[in-house]
C-alpha cells in the first residue's frame, strides 16, 4: 500500500517534471525573450557605462532573445562589498564575474550560486576552448557542485624582476645571478650615483609592499619559500613560516635593509607611489608587471624622466641551495558564476547563449574591439589594425573605453588579439619596444606556481593569522626584533596559540581531497 | 463658559492634564512629525536587521528566518588573538585625540573672536578650515612627503642639524604622535567652526558690561566667552565619549602598515579585515553593537556627572 | 563697545594672541601649499624645457568627459540634500529645544540611541532595497537627512535664546510657525550657517553611498569619478597597451583633484564668514 504510493507520488512526480521540461521547451522555441541581468567589474574604471542605444544591446536582443542589463560594477573592495550586500538581500544579477575567491566560497557555502554544470553543452565551442581544464572545473567546486566557469588567466607569470641594464653599463657591472651578486649590485646601484646626477638619491631595491604583504618574493624564493605555503609533498605540507629556510630568508632581507640598499619608505607605499617612483628613476631592481612597465602608456613617464634609462628582464637571484622564483602565480583568470535564482528560473540556456558569442566572430569582435571600420580593421593576416580609423574612436581610445566593460566576456588571449593590445612602440629617443617580448621574458624566468592553495578556504581567524605572520616577519626584516634562536622559536611556537596547526590540516585535507598534493 | 486655559484645577487627572499639555503642544509635534519619521524608518529599520549580530545568517533563509547562535560572534572578538591590544589602541588614539583636539579648537575659536587684527583673523580662519577638505588617502601622501626618511622635509631638516632620519611613519614610538598630531592639524579649524558659532551668539552687552566694570580680557573670557560655550563644549564632549571606540578608521587605515600595527590596529580596522574582507557580516554587527553599548554607558554616566558639575547635559 | 587700548598687559595679550595666529597659520600652509605646489608640477618632457608650473593636471581632470556631468550630478545632490537636511534639522530642533513639551525626554533618548548604535552598510542596504529606493538618487540622501550631532547642536543653541522672545510673541498670536520664522530663525543666523555648512560638505563628500546605492554610473558625483579617474592613471589591470599618455604626472592630477573638489567649498566660506559678526542678537533683544 505505501509503496503504492510512494510509486504513483514518483510517476506522477516524473509526469509533472516532463510536463513542465515540455513546457520550458515549448516557451525556448517560441523566442521569448530572457531578462538578463548582468554583473562585470569596470572594463576601465573611469569610464561610463555605454549609451542605451549600443548597438551590441540590439544585436543581443534580435539575435540571441535576451534583453541584456548590465551593470558596470566598481572594482575592487567596493565592488565587492556592493556584491556581498546583493547577496544579502538575496538579489545577486544572473551572471556576474567574481574577483575574490573568499566571497566566492562565501557565496556558494550559503548556496546562492547556480550549478553551471549542465548550461556548459549549451555553449560548445566555448566550453571546448575554456572549460575543459579539469584543475580549473575544480577550482569552482564547492561541495562537489561545479558552482562557476573559472577560465585559464589569459597571461600569467606577468612579473618579474626589472634592472637599469644602463646603470650596470655606467658602472662597469655585470648582471647579477646569485644573492651575493644581487647585494653588490644593490649596494652600487644605491652609493655610486649610477643616474650621475651628483645626487644620493637612488636605491638599488624599490618594493611594492601593497601587492604581496612585505614584497621581497624574490628572497623568499631563493631560499625555497615563497608564498604562504611550503606545497611540495603532502609529507612536507605546512605554512612556510615554520621553514628553517623562511628564517634564513628573512635574515637576508634585513642585511639588505641594513646595508641601506631599500628604499627606506617600502612598507608604507602605495603601488602609485611604487610605481611613481621607478618612473622617476630612483630604483635600479625592482619587480613590476610586463605593462605596468613596458606598455607605452605607463612607460612615457620613465622615459620623459630617464630618456637613456634601458629596463631589462632579470633573472632571480638563485639561492644557496641553486632555488630561484620571480614570485608566485596561478593561471586562474575571469571567474564567472550564477545566481541560483537564475539557474533556477531557467535562465541557463540564455547564459549560455551569451557567452558562446561573446566567445568568437561578430560577439567577439563587437564586445573586444567594437565596429569593423569605425573602430578598427583587420589586416591581411586577419590582425587587428588602427589603420584607416579615425583616431578618436579607436579601439583603445579614451572614447572607446565605455563599450569595454563586457570584454572580459570576449577575450582569450591568442597573439593576434595581443598584438592589438599590447602593440610595439618607439621611445623618446627612437628604440624600439616590444611589451610582448617582456611578457615572454618574464613567462621563461621560474615562477612558483599556487594555484592549488586557491582551494584553502579562510581560517576562521584569518585576519589574526595574516596579521601575526605578517607583522612578525616584517618586524625582523626591519630589526625591530632581533633574529636569533629565542625570537624566531617564539615566533614559530606561537602560531598555534593561533590555532595555525588546525588551519594547516584542513588545508591539508582540501588538497589531498582535491589531488593537488601526493 | 471658561476656556480649560483659565481652569488648570487640581481636579483634573494626571491623564486628562497630559492630554491637554499635549494638545496644546499640537503645532509642535507636527514640526516634529517628519524628524521622527525619518528616526524611526532610516535609522531604526537598518537597526533591525542588526540581529544578525546574534543570528548564523543565510541569505536564502533571510533575515529573520536565520537561526539565533547567540553571543556566537562577539565572543569571537573577545576571545580573538589581539582582543585586549586592539581595546588599549582605540581607547589611546581616540582620547588622545579628544583631549588634545578640543582644547586647542576652543582656544582657536577664542582666539578668532579675540583678535583685533581682521585681515590674520580672516585668512587663518579660512586656511585653517581647509585641511577638513583633505581625504585621508591623500593625506598620506601628505605625510609620506613630510615624514618619509628618504625625501621627507622633517627628515631633510633634521639632516641639516646632523640628526640621522627618522622613520615617524613606521616606527612605533611615534607613529602614534602622528596619527593624533595629523588628526589635530585637519580637523581644529573646522571644530573651531562651531565654538566660533556659539561665541557669536553671546549678548555683546555682557562684554561691554564686563568692559565698564574694569576687567581684563582674560577676566572676560574666563567669565563671559567660556561659560557662554560651556553647553556646546559639554554637549560635544559627550558625544565624542559616545564614539569613544570609534578611534577613526578611514585615517588609521589609510596611514597604517604592518610594522606599527602593534600601536595602530583599532577595532574597526580588525572588523574591516575581519568582517568585512572575509565577508563575515555577523562579526561586524556584533561589534557595532559591543561598540554601541560601550557608548551608551559612557554617555548615561558621562551626562550624570556634567549635570551635577557644569549643569548642563544632553537630556 | 568699549576697548581698553593701551594697557601693557593688553598690549602682552594682543602679541600673544596674534603670534599664536601666525604660528597656527604657518603649521598649517606649509603641508597645504605642498598639495598646490605638486598640482602645478608639469610634465618632464623628453628633449624639451620643462615650463616651471603647468597647468595640465586641471586641464587634463576638467576634460574628462565624465567631470561636468559628475559635477552636476553633485551639485543636485548638494542643493536637494542641504535643503532636505534643513527643513527637517530645524523643525525638529525647534519642537524639541520647548523644554515644555510632553515627552521630550523620552523622544532626545529615542534620537540619541540612533547616535551610539550604528547599523552598518549591510543593513542600510536591506533597508533600501526593501524601501525600493535603489537606484534612485533620494537613496543617497535619504539615510543622512538628519545628522544626529547637527540636530543637538542647533538643540542646544535654541535653548540659549532668552525664552522671552517666543513667548511675547505667541502671547501677540503668533503661531508657532511664525515664532520659528520670525523670530528664532533671524537670531541664530550662526548656527544655520553652521550647521547648514557641515550638512553641504557631508553631501559634497558623500562617497560610499552612491556607490552602494546606485548602479547607473552616469548618476556618480563628483568624489567617485575623480577616485575612479585617479585609479586609472597608474595601473596594469585595466589598460591596454596603447592609451594615449597623460599630459601630466599622475601625483600632479592626484593633487589638482583635492583642490578643484575644495575649490567650491572654499568659495562659499567667505560669505559664511561675513555673517559671523558679534551683535547679531542684539537687534533682537532690544526691539
Amino acid at each position: 500500500m505505501k509503496r503504492s504510493i510512494k510509486k504513483t507520488a514518483f510517476v506522477s512526480a516524473i509526469t509533472a517534471c516532463l510536463a513542465l521540461s515540455g513546457l520550458a521547451l515549448y516557451s525556448s522555441a517560441q523566442n521569448a525573450v530572457t531578462d538578463l541581468t548582468v554583473w562585470l567589474p569596470a572594463g576601465a574604471p573611469e569610464a561610463g557605462p555605454p549609451p542605451a542605444d549600443w548597438e551590441v544591446y540590439k544585436i543581443i536582443r534580435e539575435k540571441l532573445n535576451i534583453n541584456l542589463k548590465l551593470v558596470v560594477a566598481p572594482i575592487g573592495a567596493e565592488g565587492e562589498t556592493k556584491l556581498g550586500a546583493l547577496a544579502a538581500a538575496n538579489d545577486l544579477p544572473d551572471l556576474f564575474e567574481m574577483r575574490n575567491r573568499n566571497q566566492f566560497f562565501q557565496l556558494a557555502g550559503q548556496g546562492l550560486l547556480g550549478n553551471v554544470k549542465p548550461i556548459v553543452k549549451f555553449m560548445p565551442q566555448r566550453n571546448l576552448e575554456r572549460y575543459k581544464n579539469d584543475d580549473l572545473n575544480l577550482l569552482a567546486t564547492v561541495n562537489g557542485t561545479m558552482v562557476g566557469l573559472q577560465e585559464a588567466q589569459l597571461l600569467y607569470k606577468r612579473t618579474s624582476l626589472l634592472i637599469r641594464q644602463d646603470w650596470l653599463d655606467k658602472l662597469g657591472l655585470k648582471t647579477p645571478t646569485t644573492l651575493a651578486e644581487f647585494m653588490n649590485v644593490a649596494k652600487a646601484f644605491t652609493e655610486k650615483d649610477p643616474d650621475g646626477n651628483g645626487k644620493n638619491d637612488t636605491y638599488g631595491l624599490g618594493i611594492n609592499s601593497d601587492w604581496t604583504p612585505g614584497g621581497f618574493d624574490i628572497i623568499y624564493g631563493a631560499y625555497g619559500t615563497v608564498g604562504n605555503w611550503n606545497l611540495g609533498s603532502a609529507a612536507s605540507f605546512k605554512l612556510n613560516a615554520r621553514e628553517a629556510n623562511y628564517r634564513k630568508a628573512t635574515e637576508f632581507v634585513n642585511t639588505l635593509i641594513e646595508a641601506k640598499v631599500v628604499d627606506p619608505d617600502w612598507p608604507t607605499l602605495k603601488t602609485n607611489d611604487f610605481r611613481n617612483r621607478w618612473k622617476q628613476g630612483k630604483y635600479g631592481i625592482f619587480a613590476e608587471d610586463f605593462c605596468a612597465a613596458m606598455c607605452s602608456f605607463n612607460y612615457a613617464p620613465f622615459d620623459a624622466s630617464n630618456p637613456t634609462g634601458a629596463l631589462k628582464t632579470l633573472q632571480p637571484p638563485v639561492g644557496p641551495d641553486g632555488k630561484s622564483s620571480s614570485g608566485t602565480f596561478a593561471a586562474a583568470g575571469t571567474l564567472l558564476t550564477a545566481s541560483k535564482k537564475a539557474i533556477d528560473a531557467g535562465k541557463g540556456q540564455a547564459i549560455a547563449r551569451l557567452l558562446e558569442w561573446a566567445n568568437s566572430g561578430e560577439g567577439y569582435y563587437s564586445l573586444a574591439f567594437g565596429k569593423r571600420g569605425l573602430n578598427y580593421n583587420l589586416d591581411r593576416n586577419g590582425v587587428v589594425t588602427a589603420a584607416g580609423i579615425e583616431p578618436a574612436n579607436l579601439y583603445n581610445s579614451a572614447n572607446f573605453l565605455k563599450f569595454t566593460h563586457m570584454r572580459n566576456l570576449a577575450l582569450n588571449g591568442r597573439p593576434k588579439e595581443l598584438a592589438a593590445r599590447y602593440p610595439i612602440f618607439k621611445t623618446s629617443n627612437g628604440r624600439t619596444i616590444t611589451p610582448m617580448d617582456f611578457y615572454r621574458a618574464s613567462f621563461a624566468t621560474p615562477h612558483t606556481n599556487i594555484i592549488s592553495t586557491f582551494l584553502i578556504k579562510p581560517a576562521s581567524n584569518q585576519a589574526d593569522l595574516d596579521r601575526y605572520i605578517n607583522e612578525n616577519r616584517i618586524q625582523f626584516q626591519l630589526g625591530q626584533k632581533p633574529i636569533n634562536d629565542t625570537t624566531w622559536n617564539q615566533f614559530v611556537n606561537g602560531l598555534n596559540s593561533l590555532r595555525a596547526n588546525e588551519y594547516e590540516a584542513t588545508a591539508k585535507q582540501t588538497l589531498i581531497t582535491a589531488g593537488f598534493l601526493k | 463658559m471658561l476656556t480649560p486655559t483659565a481652569l488648570p484645577t487640581a481636579k483634573k487627572s494626571v491623564v486628562s492634564r497630559l492630554v491637554y499639555a499635549i494638545w496644546q503642544h499640537r503645532t509642535l509635534y507636527l514640526m516634529l512629525f517628519p524628524g521622527l519619521l525619518y528616526f524611526i524608518v532610516f535609522r531604526y529599520g537598518p537597526l533591525w536587521y542588526t540581529q544578525i549580530a546574534f543570528k548564523d545568517f543565510s541569505p536564502i533563509l533571510g533575515v529573520e528566518g536565520s537561526p539565533w547562535v547567540g553571543f556566537k560572534y562577539i565572543l569571537e572578538f573577545f576571545n580573538s588573538y589581539y582582543f585586549s591590544q586592539l581595546m588599549t589602541n582605540t581607547l589611546i588614539i581616540s582620547l588622545a585625540k579628544l583631549i588634545f583636539g578640543l582644547p586647542l579648537a576652543i582656544i582657536l575659536a577664542i582666539a578668532f573672536a579675540e583678535t583685533r587684527l581682521r585681515f590674520l583673523r580672516s585668512s587663518v580662519q579660512t586656511i585653517t578650515y581647509l585641511p577638513h577638505f583633505l581625504s585621508w588617502i591623500v593625506m598620506a601622501g601628505v605625510l609620506l612627503a613630510l615624514f618619509s626618511p628618504s625625501e621627507g622635509l622633517v627628515n631633510k631638516g633634521m639632516g641639516l642639524v646632523g640628526q640621522d632620519p627618522i622613520a615617524f611613519l613606521t616606527d612605533p614610538r611615534y607613529f602614534v604622535a602622528i596619527l593624533v598630531g595629523s588628526d589635530v592639524w585637519k580637523e581644529t579649524g573646522w571644530s573651531a567652526i562651531l565654538y566660533l558659532a556659539a561665541l557669536m551668539s553671546i549678548d555683546p552687552s555682557l562684554y561691554e558690561a564686563a568692559a565698564m566694570d574694569g576687567a581684563t580680557r582674560w577676566q572676560r573670557i574666563w567669565h563671559i566667552s567660556l561659560p557662554g560655550m560651556l553647553n556646546v563644549i559639554v554637549l560635544v564632549t559627550l558625544l565624542r565619549l559616545g564614539g569613544i571606540l570609534d578611534a577613526g578608521f578611514t585615517q588609521v587605515f589609510a596611514l597604517y602598515s604592518l610594522p606599527v600595527y602593534s600601536v595602530s590596529d583599532i577595532i574597526d580596522t580588525w572588523v574591516y579585515r575581519q568582517g568585512i574582507q572575509n565577508f563575515q557580516l555577523s562579526v561586524a554587527a556584533a561589534v557595532g553593537l559591543f561598540k554601541g553599548v560601550i557608548g551608551l554607558i559612557l554617555v548615561v554616566v558621562a551626562n550624570r556627572i556634567a549635570r551635577k558639575v557644569a549643569g548642563t547635559g544632553l537630556y | 563697545m568699549v576697548k581698553s587700548f593701551g594697557s601693557r598687559g593688553d598690549k602682552v595679550f594682543d602679541f600673544g594672541l596674534n603670534f599664536f595666529l601666525i604660528l597656527v597659520l604657518i603649521v598649517t600652509i606649509v603641508p597645504l601649499s605642498y598639495v598646490v605646489i605638486i598640482s602645478l608640477k608639469p610634465l618632464v618632457m623628453p628633449n624639451q624645457a620643462t615650463p616651471l608650473v603647468s597647468f595640465g593636471a586641471y586641464i587634463e581632470l576638467l576634460a574628462q568627459p565624465s567631470f561636468l556631468r559628475a559635477a552636476l550630478n553633485s551639485f543636485v545632490l548638494l542643493v536637494g540634500g542641504v535643503t532636505l537636511n534643513m527643513v527637517l534639522t530645524t523643525l525638529s530642533a525647534f519642537a524639541l529645544s520647548r523644554k515644555s513639551l510632553p515627552g521630550r525626554g523620552v523622544i532626545l533618548a529615542f534620537i540619541l540611541f540612533t547616535f551610539l548604535f550604528n547599523a552598518g552598510l549591510i543593513p542600510q542596504f536591506l533597508l533600501i532595497k526593501n524601501l525600493g529606493l535603489l537606484d534612485s538618487l533620494p537613496s543617497v540622501v535619504l539615510p543622512g537627512a538628519i545628522s544626529v550631532y547637527n540636530l543637538l547642536i542647533m538643540i542646544a543653541f535654541l535653548q540659549n535664546l532668552p525664552e522671552s522672545l517666543g513667548e511675547a510673541a505667541r502671547i501677540d498670536g503668533a503661531s508657532e510657525f511664525q515664532v520659528l520664522w520670525y523670530v528664532m530663525l533671524p537670531l541664530s543666523k550662526p548656527i544655520l550657517l553652521t550647521v547648514g555648512l557641515f550638512y553641504a560638505v557631508n553631501n559634497w563628500n558623500e562617497f560610499f553611498l552612491p556607490i552602494l546605492f546606485l548602479s547607473d554610473k552616469d548618476l556618480m558625483p563628483l568624489p567617485v569619478v575623480l577616485r575612479d579617474i585617479l585609479s586609472s592613471l597608474n595601473s596594469a589591470e585595466y589598460v591596454d597597451g596603447n592609451r594615449q599618455a597623460t599630459i601630466a604626472p599622475p601625483d600632479a592630477i592626484k593633487m589638482a583633484a583635492v583642490v578643484l573638489t575644495t575649490l567650491p567649498m572654499l568659495m562659499v566660506y567667505p560669505w559664511i564668514q561675513s555673517h559671523f559678526t558679534k551683535g547679531v542678537l542684539l537687534g533682537g533683544v532690544k526691539e
